[in-house]
């Protein structure tokens, strides 16, 4: 029963139930079909045959009638009565004819008995009725009477055995009345019988069927509820991360543009710091050219320097030869002079004039010596300039040498700043795909933001479906003690909008709201109240107050 | 007594010599000395001083000067002070020394050669006394000149008679 599908359980419990039902209506029917042929049998054999019965009966009063009418007409009132024959001949017709159908429809034994007779005494009757009729046509009256007395007692047996036979078939339709009310009393007993146990197994079969449905179905609303209640919360944190998402997102553009913009100051100061490299290398060439050009002038002033100090030495060994010449001079001198002193008086002269050589010799060796000075002085000016020059050459050098370091510096600088360059183009592409994914990140953020918010109108209208199915499957929700303890459960859903329009005014997560709501209600539930949900929103409009 | 008159009189004596004339002088280790211009011969340059072995080590050896061999004496070493390198002011005086009644040329490797001047008595003072033990014999006396004392040398005594006779020898038998 369990495992049946849901449409085989109803069809087979409505077929269980038109089956009951069939048996029903077949016995009614039946029953009834009984009570219709009782009671067709009971016209076709009571009702016509008294129905004919009385036709007759009128028939034979017509005759009688006619008779008497003919006898008063012949003998009272002196008119001509032949023509009557003929209408009796009619009413002979009639009533045989009458008589036939009576006999068609005759079963019953008793009531043979009866129209035999009634037939065995029409003929003499009719014989009678004749005579007297002739007789009344011929205007005899005794056989006219004659013969009415006789039709008269016959009659009378007629009349007797008619109402003999009315008697008969009343009784007939009565015994027959009496079965059809009791066969209507089976019917109905029958019928009560069938339709109460049929009543029975209808509710037995439908509260299995509807127990098996709607315990199932409470189950799943149960899930749904639950499920959609999750999914709303789901949907919702989707919601709100997405929000963050895009507002990351946001913030991340933002933050891109600032780097971009950066990145353009940055690329813009590379490529200044590049041409500034350039710049600088081609001064730091000229400025190589002129150390080069300034080494030039050093070594010829070096060289120069030397050709003076050369030339310096030259002089000097002039002047060094002067000197000594001076010196030998002095000595020569100072010979004359000793000469002059052994010689006495006689040198006196020559002493004089040693006198004066030496000092000639004097002045030479101090005019050598003050030139001596002087070149000394220039050798060691021209040392100094030469010691200047070396030095100013070794700081050229120096300088060279820095210049050069200096200019592979900004080669390498201008070569940085060339893979700088390259480098700033491809953080500026990975920026603008950064920023394309960003921007794809925010559209997916707005994407995920109304995916979500479309989720969460379809859990709202997934929640209003289950209340639909729910108040189809248990109404107030109250049909059974066993779902009790879900009622507690089914109250939120049937406030979800309140929950979902909570959530997306940005008041806090359901399951807060809920589990206060599950306190209310089980308080609700243990105090035996019937759940009235107006007694519910509004206390959840509170709690949202609160909140 | 015999000290005390022996002092008495080399101190004696040699205030009585004049001393007046014109002296030669020359520096040698930053001092002036003065040699009498009548012991000159010559001044001639520095030359080539041939060694002569087993000589005294102030005896540098002899030089040709003009076909004579004169025998060469350092006064830096003869006075006992430090040798000195020779520059182009050195110059070798000739002096004529007496000894044992000849005149005997010598020559003597001074520092270099000043001038010719004439000093007067005046300017000259007599040697002090260092202490009785020192031998100044050899000093005439000091020439008090602006500027410095100058050493006046009596040459004779300087190139002595003891160290005379080896040298003495050399020049001897050139002569």
């Amino acid at each position: 029963m369990k495992n049946m599908k849901l449409g085989v359980k109803l069809i087979g419990g409505f077929m269980v139930i038109a089956v009951i039902t069939l048996i029903v209506g077949v016995l009614g029917i039946t029953q009834i079909n009984k009570i219709e042929k009782a009671d067709v049998a009971m016209y076709e054999e009571n009702v016509t045959g008294m129905a004919i019965l009385g036709d007759l009966n009128d028939t034979y009063l017509s005759m009688r009638v006619a008779i008497l009418y003919a006898l008063v007409n012949k003998f009272a009132r002196g008119n001509d009565v032949s023509n009557v024959s003929e209408s009796f001949k009619a009413i002979d017709q009639k009533g045989m004819a009458l008589l036939e159908k009576f006999d068609r429809t005759v079963k019953d034994p008793e009531s043979r008995k009866l129209l035999d007779a009634f037939k065995a005494d029409f003929g003499p009757y009719n014989a009678a009725r004749d005579r007297t009729i002739q007789a009344t046509i011929a205007g005899k009256l005794d056989e006219a009477m004659t013969g009415l007395a006789q039709a008269g007692e016959i009659g009378k047996r007629l009349t007797g055995t008619l109402a003999g036979m009315i008697s008969r078939i009343d009784e007939l339709a009565k015994q027959r009345a009496e079965n059809n009310q009791a066969i209507a009393t089976r019917a109905n007993w029958i019928s009560g019988i069938v339709t109460g146990l049929g009543i029975l197994l209808a509710m037995g079969i439908g509260s299995l069927i509807t127990l098996s449905i709607t315990r199932p179905i409470n189950r799943v609303v149960e899930g749904l509820s639950d499920g959609a209640d999750q999914v709303a919360s789901a949907s919702n944190q989707v919601s709100s991360s997405s929000q963050s998402l895009a507002e990351g997102t946001s913030e991340q553009a933002a933050s891109l543009e600032e780097t971009s913009s950066s990145i353009e100051e940055l690329s813009s100061m590379t490529k200044q710091n590049a041409d500034n490299a350039g710049q600088a290398k081609a001064m730091m060439e000229q400025a190589g050219q002129i150390v080069g050009k300034v080494d030039q002038h050093m070594t010829e002033m070096i060289k120069a320097i030397e050709e003076i100090t050369k030339s310096s030495d030259e002089t000097g060994k002039i002047i060094k030869t002067i000197d000594e010449i001076a010196f030998q001079t002095n000595l020569l001198a100072l010979n004359a002079a000793v000469e002059a002193a052994r010689a006495g008086e006689a040198g006196a002269g020559f002493a004089v004039v040693a006198d004066e050589v030496r000092n000639l010799a004097m002045r030479s060796a101090e005019a050598a010596k003050n030139t001596n000075n002087l070149i000394e002085g220039t050798i060691k000016a021209v040392k100094n300039g030469n010691e200047l020059t070396q030095k100013t050459k070794e700081a050229f050098e120096e300088n060279r040498v820095i210049a050069m370091k200096i200019g592979q510096l900004v080669d390498e600088i201008a070569t940085a700043s060339n893979e700088q360059s390259h480098g700033i183009a491809q953080i500026n592409i990975a920026v603008s795909e950064m920023d394309k994914v960003t921007q794809s990140t925010a559209a997916n953020a707005e994407e995920s933001a109304s995916a979500s918010e479309e989720l969460n109108a379809q859990a709202e209208q997934m929640k209003t479906y289950v209340e639909d199915l729910m108040r189809v499957v248990g109404g107030s929700g109250r049909d059974d003690a066993g779902y009790a303890h879900e009622d507690s459960r089914k109250r939120p859903l049937r406030s979800p909008g309140r929950i979902i329009g909570g959530m997306k005014r940005g008041l806090p997560s359901v399951a807060s709201g809920r589990g206060k709501e599950l306190a209310l209600t089980a308080g609700k539930n243990t105090r035996g109240k019937v759940v009235n949900p107006n007694q519910i929103i509004p206390m959840e409009e509170d709690e949202f107050k609160d909140f | 007594m015999e000290l005390a008159e022996k002092v008495v009189t080399d101190y004696q004596v040699q205030p009585a010599v004049n001393r007046e004339g014109k002296y030669l002088t020359f520096t040698l280790a930053g001092e002036e000395y003065g040699i009498g211009i009548k012991k000159v011969r010559e001044i001639v340059g520095m030359m080539t001083v041939t060694h002569v072995p087993q000589t005294p080590h102030y005896v540098k050896g002899v030089i040709n000067l003009r076909g004579k061999v004169i025998p060469i004496v350092d006064l830096r070493l003869k006075f006992g002070m430090e040798p000195m390198e020779y520059t182009e002011r050195t110059c070798i005086i000739v002096v004529e020394i007496a000894s044992e009644g000849k005149t005997i040329a010598m020559g003597i490797v001074v520092d270099s050669v000043s001038e010719v001047l004439n000093i007067r008595n005046g300017e000259i003072d007599d040697t002090p006394a260092f202490g009785s033990n020192l031998d100044t014999d050899y000093i005439l006396g000091m020439a008090k000149m602006a500027g410095g004392v100058k050493i006046l040398l009596d040459i004779d005594r300087v190139l002595g008679e003891t160290e005379f006779s080896a040298i003495g020898h050399l020049s001897q038998s050139q002569q």
